[in-house]
């Protein structure tokens, strides 16, 4: 029998062996069940959600060179009318009206708005000024992103860039974070909010991350989704230190079956059991809670590399620990829920301070969370390409170290 | 599957002409750190023959059979199986193996055609043999009724034999069994052991390993004693009974005040100069010159306050030649006394 073939049987069998072992009910029931009581009760900590007592005061302006060109003007002034349009629907979050873009600018300095648009026909097309932390401004890009993408501008984003003026001249507090800016880059290949999740937060104000612009449903979808992924793949991890422990792993070694076939198949099956814990998640929170997970294609590779990535991480648990199927599921029971509090899972980042979410960007289950949420909002396979490589990275340096832990304890005999 | 036969004609026993070896194993040596598990390990099995592998826990058998099996790496020494080095030639050498380790290398959550399906698939074997195979071991092992019920309400004893039952997936030529009759009742031993008789005469060579001795002369043509890693009897079982010499064994059930007392054990070792080996049932005295020292004996243990009730003398066997080479005792491994003899 071939290698890929045995490592399939192997694989299969584990699959059989979490669905036999009550995984329907703890890996879909009680995920939903979180899914739905958090994103309940932590509705108000969302922007995107968060409907304030009065709505916000947006001004919406043509660029200041834009006014004085013709056509280009004229098209701007139009795209500055649709963007009022379409903001004002949110009635509950916005009061929007046109305005000069200085008189914009200024009105959002003396407080007499609570945010600018700035629409111009060069790049960034939509520029969001708006005073340092501002909830407004995080909950008008939200709306801005889906009036974007629903406009077919598929590859727009907003962009926070560097500072127009420094705040303390305007008038803003001096924190070191003075006035932000965000743009809108329509056309442009990544929006640098998604594709680098880490960078962003290093932005500051926390208002172009990825979690930004997501609802507590569409954020805890995504969020309990990862945790629970890590979950179901060390269950199928589990089941092979279960192997090592009753005599069935040197029965299956005598047959025959090389190391690295028999750990591969492990590995096969704690990805594959991830993947489809996701795609089932993806279904149903799409089914009952609305959510988009978006790109198709970017969200299946994001999957996959991710669960890959934490079935590496599942192998090295098992290599370093005593081949007893107890200690491994209780210890990665313990180090995955201290994952999904580090990478945001369970408190939303949008609450956390701003060093803790730079300080933990790093972990597999943090860059899945940040990957998925800007897929849902609109992020293509490149946007999110780095977040593909970093964890494809991680899996494969987690593979090498759990084998070399493994033919150093010298745990398998041949 | 031709080795099912339905014959129950017995082995051929001691003396038995050696047919050219299936399997040799030849000077396995194995250590783990510090401790000499294997020791110039040795001996051929031919066709046909069941070969026990006799000795107490810790002794080295399992080791043995994990080289054999190409489960784990000897430092020195080889195996062959059919002409197949299990050092350089381990896949080919592993397909005409058939292995049932110690422990339960079943799934219990899973039937028991569901456990054999999964590891004839591991084995490589296509599904319309898989099937028909599966239905053959099934029989052999009385598990056709219930074959698709999950293992988790099985018996000891059926739990036992389902896991012999998957060692013969892929019609091996040699069946290596480790104690595979540990922990199950009188009646399902007596199962497993006529399956293996079976198997042998169907030409399997099989190397059965235990502590239980009633075992090995049951089944076993040949037979080598181990102890520390190192052979310390081997040959067809009267040739090796023989070793015992005149020797008997004078047992005496647990008598009551005694055994809970080290001092008192302490004291009738040192006033007995042969092995006195004390486990928790019994005590045993090994009489190497046979009855005619009994009379000495019993008034020592007289003399010590151990009652005689119950007392016997047994005739010898491989535990009385096990006992009198090495002075433990074969089922526990406890060390014992042998007074100031040594």
């Amino acid at each position: 029998m071939s290698a890929a073939r045995q490592v399939g049987a192997i694989a299969v069998h584990h699959l059989h062996r979490v669905l036999r072992g009550g995984a329907p009910v703890w890996l879909v029931v009680i995920p939903l069940a979180l899914i739905y009581v958090l994103g309940v009760t932590m509705h108000g900590f969302f922007a995107a959600e968060y409907a304030p007592p009065e709505p916000y005061r947006v001004l919406v302006a043509p660029a200041q060179g834009a006014q004085d060109a013709g056509e280009r003007a004229a098209a701007v002034a139009q795209r500055a009318v649709t963007i009022v349009e379409h903001v004002s629907h949110a009635r509950e979050y916005f009061s929007a009206s046109l305005a000069a873009a200085e008189q914009a600018r200024r009105a959002v300095l003396d407080r007499t708005a609570d945010v600018a648009v700035i629409v111009s026909d060069e790049e960034p097309q939509l520029t969001i000024v708006a005073p340092p932390e501002s909830i407004a401004a995080a909950s008008l890009a939200h709306h801005l992103r889906r009036f974007l993408a629903a406009s077919g501008s598929e590859q727009s984003g907003l962009e926070q860039s560097g500072l127009e003026q420094s705040g303390s001249e305007q008038g803003f507090p001096p924190s070191g974070a003075a006035g932000r800016e965000i743009q809108a880059a329509a056309g442009t290949a990544a929006p640098a909010g998604t594709a680098a999740p880490a960078e962003s937060m290093a932005a500051g104000a926390g208002t172009n991350t990825p979690w930004s612009g997501a609802g507590a449903f569409e954020y805890f979808s995504i969020a309990i989704t990862v945790m629970f992924m890590t979950f179901a793949a060390h269950s199928a991890m589990t089941y092979s230190a279960q192997d090592r422990k009753t005599g069935a792993y040197l029965r299956i070694r005598s047959m025959g079956v090389s190391r690295g076939t028999y750990l591969a198949g492990g590995v096969v099956s704690a990805a594959a059991i991830g993947t489809a814990f996701a795609l089932t998640m993806a279904v149903v929170t799409g089914a009952l809670f609305r959510v988009d997970w978006g790109d198709p294609v970017a969200w299946f590779l994001m999957t996959v590399t991710g669960a890959a990535s934490i079935a590496a991480l599942s192998f090295c648990i098992m290599a370093v620990l005593p081949a007893n199927p107890k200690t491994v599921e209780s210890a990665g029971g313990t180090i995955y829920t201290l994952l999904a509090f580090l990478g945001g899972s369970t408190v939303p980042l949008n609450i956390m301070p701003d060093w803790f979410a730079r300080l933990f960007a790093w972990l597999p289950n943090r860059r899945m969370l940040d990957a998925f949420l800007a897929i849902a909002q609109g992020a293509s396979v490149q946007a999110v390409s780095g977040d593909l490589a970093a964890l494809a990275g991680i899996a494969a340096a987690l593979l090498a170290a759990g084998w070399a832990v493994l033919a150093v304890a010298r745990k398998e005999g041949v | 599957m031709s080795v099912f036969s339905s014959a129950t004609a017995p082995m051929g026993a001691a003396g038995s002409r050696a047919p050219a070896p299936l399997v040799a194993v030849d000077g396995l040596r194995k250590r783990f750190g510090a401790t000499v598990a294997l020791d110039g390990v040795s001996f051929a099995v031919g066709p046909g023959e069941i070969f026990g592998l006799l000795g107490p826990n810790g002794a080295g058998k399992s080791t043995t059979l994990a080289i054999m099996a190409g489960l784990v790496r000897p430092d020195a020494g080889d195996v062959h199986v059919g002409g197949h080095s299990i050092s350089r030639e381990r896949q080919q050498a592993q397909r005409l193996l058939g292995v049932v380790p110690q422990g339960l290398a079943i799934y219990e959550e899973y039937t028991a055609w569901q456990n054999l399906n999964y590891f004839a698939a591991l084995r490589g074997i296509d599904k319309p043999r898989r099937r028909r195979q599966i239905g053959e071991i099934l029989a052999i092992t009385g598990l056709t009724e219930v074959a698709h019920r999950k293992v988790a309400g099985f018996s000891g004893g059926m739990k036992r034999r389902l896991n012999i039952g998957i060692g013969l997936l892929g019609d091996p030529k040699v069946l290596l069994l480790d104690e595979p009759t540990v922990g199950i009742d009188p009646q399902s031993r007596r199962h497993i052991l006529d399956s293996v008789r079976r198997l042998a005469q169907g030409g399997m060579a099989v190397v059965y390993t235990t502590h239980y001795m009633e075992e090995v002369e049951y089944l076993c043509s040949r037979v080598a004693i181990i102890d520390r890693g190192r052979i310390i009897a081997h040959g067809p079982i009267d040739e090796v009974r023989a070793l015992a010499g005149d020797a008997v064994v004078l047992r005496l059930p647990s008598p009551q005040g005694f055994m809970d007392d080290p001092g008192r054990l302490a004291a009738l070792r040192r006033a007995l100069p042969l092995p006195v080996e004390a486990t928790a049932g019994e005590l045993r005295v090994v009489l190497p010159e046979g009855s005619r020292q009994a009379p000495e004996v019993i008034g020592t243990l007289q003399r010590h306050g151990v009652a005689l009730d119950g007392m016997r003398l047994e005739s010898p066997n491989l535990e009385t030649v096990f006992l009198a080479l090495t002075g433990k005792a074969l089922r526990d491994g406890t060390e014992t006394g042998k007074g100031d003899v040594e």
